[in-house]
């Protein structure tokens, strides 16, 4: 075992040791908070930034109906191929600008619920995905 | 009947022949391995003179002539028994040679020696070639050894006659022709009889132009070696004849027509008509599999991927660029020509393997090329030149072609390790050419023929292959859906790079995730499990308690390497970790010491940020976007570096968060 492990194991043994010591939230907090993450259920995010680089950013968060939580993350160089593809894609057109898409899981498919791309306004709601 | 006796000494080897009637006894004897040794250097010119002189005198009139005439019927048999199982090899033979031993028949006291240790010894000690000794033979005698011998060893091989006869007139395939005849004697379960039967092959044709000569006109069968003659002489004929025999062979049906036209157009062409129809199998494969593939029958064209991928490996070793003829016959004769048939049916094989491959993201692409010109490589069917020209095909079309045409260059098809060359491009096409299904998101990927195996579960996953009694997912029908992760497994080199990066976890946190019955697996997409998130790099499944971490996930319309996946595996990590730390069921991102930090955190930032990191109220409540950034957190906390600028950009946000995990 190295050290660096061996310290790791070290670290997570204290953080478990730590964390035992801190106090709990309240029962009743308990339940309010499982209540919002149950109401959370059938959303999916996802965003793109550019940033000073020129990079362009991307992030996918969804909490499924079915409870499935997950992440993606994508990123484009401006070397990369679909550089240009991405860039009409997002609607990014200079550093600084962003991208979202807020879908909701509706009667068994993805529906917009927001969407925002910097070369249009605001588009409107229920947009099939 | 004779007798035929091979000898090796420090002065060269011979052979003594013994042919009745009329009896007599023939020695050859041969300077051809190396002069004497040291102690024989120091003698003067006369001395060698002398001992040489002696040894022809003995060689001229044998002193044991007489033993060997009056020896007992059992004394020859122990001497033919102990003279054709002394030597295991061909190494062995010429071991012993370099030793300077011989190795034969002695009697001292006019016995035949007993054991093959004893043997041995005392015929090092005697000077060649004295201590070689064949024995006369009765015709009852010659019958009963006879019969011993074949009921011994079997029936001794065509080839191994034929190079007992050559050896006969070449000294040189004497040794060649005792190694044959020991391979065929060995039962076909011994894993040396194949070895020794190659070598014997490779020896005889590299020391007799007969043997070889003989090796060149043998008729071609319907066996991978067979087919490899055949379309190494098609892969030397002008490209207009090429036609002639490629079309021929690639026409379809049973007429007798087209049977003697093939039957013509091979022999005249190739010189081996006789059992060439057998051999226009490995073309009819090829076209057969075009042709379902024209007609949309995939279900068939994946059935017959193996023979395919088959015959098309052993033409493509054999120098046969077969999709460029193909294409040279049509657009030189047009769709008109007798053989446009066939010939369009090569070309939509062609093109079918040219679309899976396109399929293929870039760097799978690099990988199978990679793993193709290894195996060829080492095969010797390329050189360092071809492995260039194949990294530089953009089609598979262009890279098996490539292969054809530096593996005719180098006469590939005559190297032993063409098969393996063959079984190489087999591999390749058949990991292009799988039976095909639907992934139930309208996509079609190929179905791998091996179910996945266990090495997926990295962590112990007890519910997977028991039935806990938790509802499954059914389809339309009510019966238990196949799950399509086992259809579509992750390669295994992504299996063992999510390995690695389990393994890099301390064991604390192993024994967190064993604890907690927490089991990883490896998923080609995330898709493939949950068709609805399809545009997730990994997730957790907390109803089934397992983070599933996918190899590719979709860009743009096409499906890419995950690119961060030991940030994104110790993300979920992190989530797991929030959820399950405490048994009761409170996560540790609803601690009030981390909604603490949290809050802190968050009111320094500007709702743009919010939005940018997906925060703010309209993307997620607040307990979710606690759970971000804890998961997050938790990834920072250990001193991983993360390729996506959101981590980053999280990490510079809540800085009070990641202390909250890293002050221990």
């Amino acid at each position: 075992m190295t050290a660096e492990k061996a310290n790791e194991k070290d670290r997570f043994t204290r953080l478990q040791e730590k964390l035992a010591m801190l106090p709990r939230c309240t029962p009743e907090e308990r339940e309010a908070f499982a209540a919002e993450r149950e109401a959370s259920k059938g959303t999916m995010n996802e965003s793109a930034m550019m940033l000073d680089n020129g990079e362009i950013a991307v992030k996918t968060w969804c909490h499924g109906h079915d409870g499935v939580i997950g992440d993606g993350w994508l990123q484009f160089l401006p070397t990369d191929d679909d550089y240009e593809k991405a860039k009409q894609e997002y609607g990014l057109n200079k550093p600084g600008d962003n991208y979202y898409v807020i879908k909701k899981w509706v009667d068994g498919e993805w529906v917009v619920q927001e969407e925002k791309r910097p070369d249009k306004p605001e588009t409107g709601k229920a947009k099939s995905a | 009947m004779k007798i035929i006796v091979v000898w090796i000494s420090r002065r060269g080897f011979g052979v003594t022949l013994w042919l009745p009637p009329p009896r007599c006894l023939i020695l050859v004897r041969c300077h051809l391995l190396r002069r004497p040794v040291v102690s024989d250097q120091a003698k003067t010119r006369d001395q060698v003179k002398e001992t040489d002189q002696k040894g022809n005198d003995r060689l001229e009139k044998p002193p044991d002539a007489i033993q060997i005439r009056n020896a007992t019927p059992e004394q020859r048999d122990a001497a033919l028994d102990a003279f054709t199982n002394k030597f295991d090899s061909m190494s062995d033979l010429l071991a012993i040679g370099e030793k300077g031993q011989s190795f034969g028949i002695k009697h001292d006291d006019g016995k035949v020696e007993t054991t093959e240790q004893k043997k041995r010894h005392k015929i090092a000690e005697d000077l060649p070639p004295t201590s070689i000794m064949a024995v006369a033979l009765t015709p009852e005698v010659e019958a009963r050894t006879k019969a011993q011998k074949q009921a011994k060893h079997g029936l001794i091989s065509e080839s191994a006659t034929h190079m007992a006869l050559e050896a006969t007139g070449n000294p040189a395939m004497q040794p060649v022709a005792m190694v044959r005849k020991h391979a065929d004697a060995l039962p076909d379960s011994d894993p040396q009889k194949q070895k020794l039967t190659e070598l014997s092959r490779e020896l005889a044709a590299e020391y007799s132009p007969k043997m070889r000569e003989r090796y060149a006109q043998e008729r071609p069968t319907n066996t991978p070696e067979g087919w490899l003659t055949v379309v190494q002489k098609i892969s030397q004929l002008p490209m207009d004849k090429q036609f002639q025999v490629l079309g021929a062979g690639l026409m379809p049906g049973i007429e007798q027509y087209q049977h003697d036209e093939r039957e013509r157009a091979w022999g005249g062409l190739i010189g081996t008509v006789q059992g060439t129809g057998e051999v226009a199998q490995g073309l009819a494969k090829i076209a057969d599999f075009g042709a379902a593939c024209i007609l949309g029958d995939n279900e068939r064209a994946g059935k017959m991927g193996d023979e395919f991928g088959a015959a098309l490996g052993q033409s493509i070793v054999g120098g046969v660029r077969l999709f460029e003829a193909a294409d040279q016959y049509l657009f030189n004769i047009g769709y008109t020509g007798d053989y446009a048939k066939p010939f369009r049916d090569v070309v939509a094989a062609g093109q079918k393997l040219d679309a899976q491959w396109n399929q293929v993201p870039p760097r799978e692409q690099e990988r199978v090329k990679a793993k193709l010109i290894t195996e060829l490589l080492e095969s010797g069917a390329i050189g360092a030149g071809g492995a260039g020209a194949i990294q530089k095909a953009s089609k598979f079309t262009e890279v098996l072609d490539a292969v054809a045409i530096e593996a005719k260059a180098l006469h590939a098809a005559a190297k032993p390790g063409i098969k393996k060359a063959a079984k190489a491009i087999n591999n390749a096409v058949d990991e292009l050419v799988q039976p095909v299904g639907d992934t139930g998101i309208g996509a079609k990927m190929p179905i791998p023929k091996r179910p996945m195996k266990d090495e997926t579960k990295m962590l112990m996953s007890k519910a997977d292959d028991l039935d806990d009694g938790r509802p499954r997912r059914l389809d339309e029908s009510g019966m238990k859906r196949e799950p399509i992760t086992d259809k579509f497994p992750p390669s295994k080199r992504f299996v063992a790079e999510l390995q690695q990066v389990v393994e890099g976890l301390s064991d604390g946190e192993r024994s967190f995730l064993a604890n907690n019955d927490v089991t990883i697996k490896p998923i080609r997409r995330v898709a493939d499990k949950f068709p609805e998130q399809n545009s997730l790099g990994a997730c957790y499944d907390q109803s089934e308690n397992t983070i599933y971490v996918a190899e590719e996930v979709p860009q743009l319309g096409k499906f890419v390497p995950n690119y961060d996946l030991e940030f994104g595996f110790r993300h979920e990590f992190g989530h797991v970790y929030n959820a399950k730390f405490d048994s009761l069921g409170a996560w540790i991102s609803d601690d009030p010491g981390f909604i603490t930090a949290y809050r802190k955190d968050i009111a320094k930032l500007p709702p743009q940020t919010l939005d940018e990191l997906q925060l703010s109220t309209k993307f997620k409540s607040v307990v979710r976007a606690r759970d971000e950034v804890f998961a997050d957190s938790y990834a920072h906390s250990i001193g991983l570096t993360s390729n996506n600028s959101y981590s980053q950009k999280m990490k510079q946000a809540f800085p009070n968060c990641l202390r909250y995990l890293e002050e221990i």
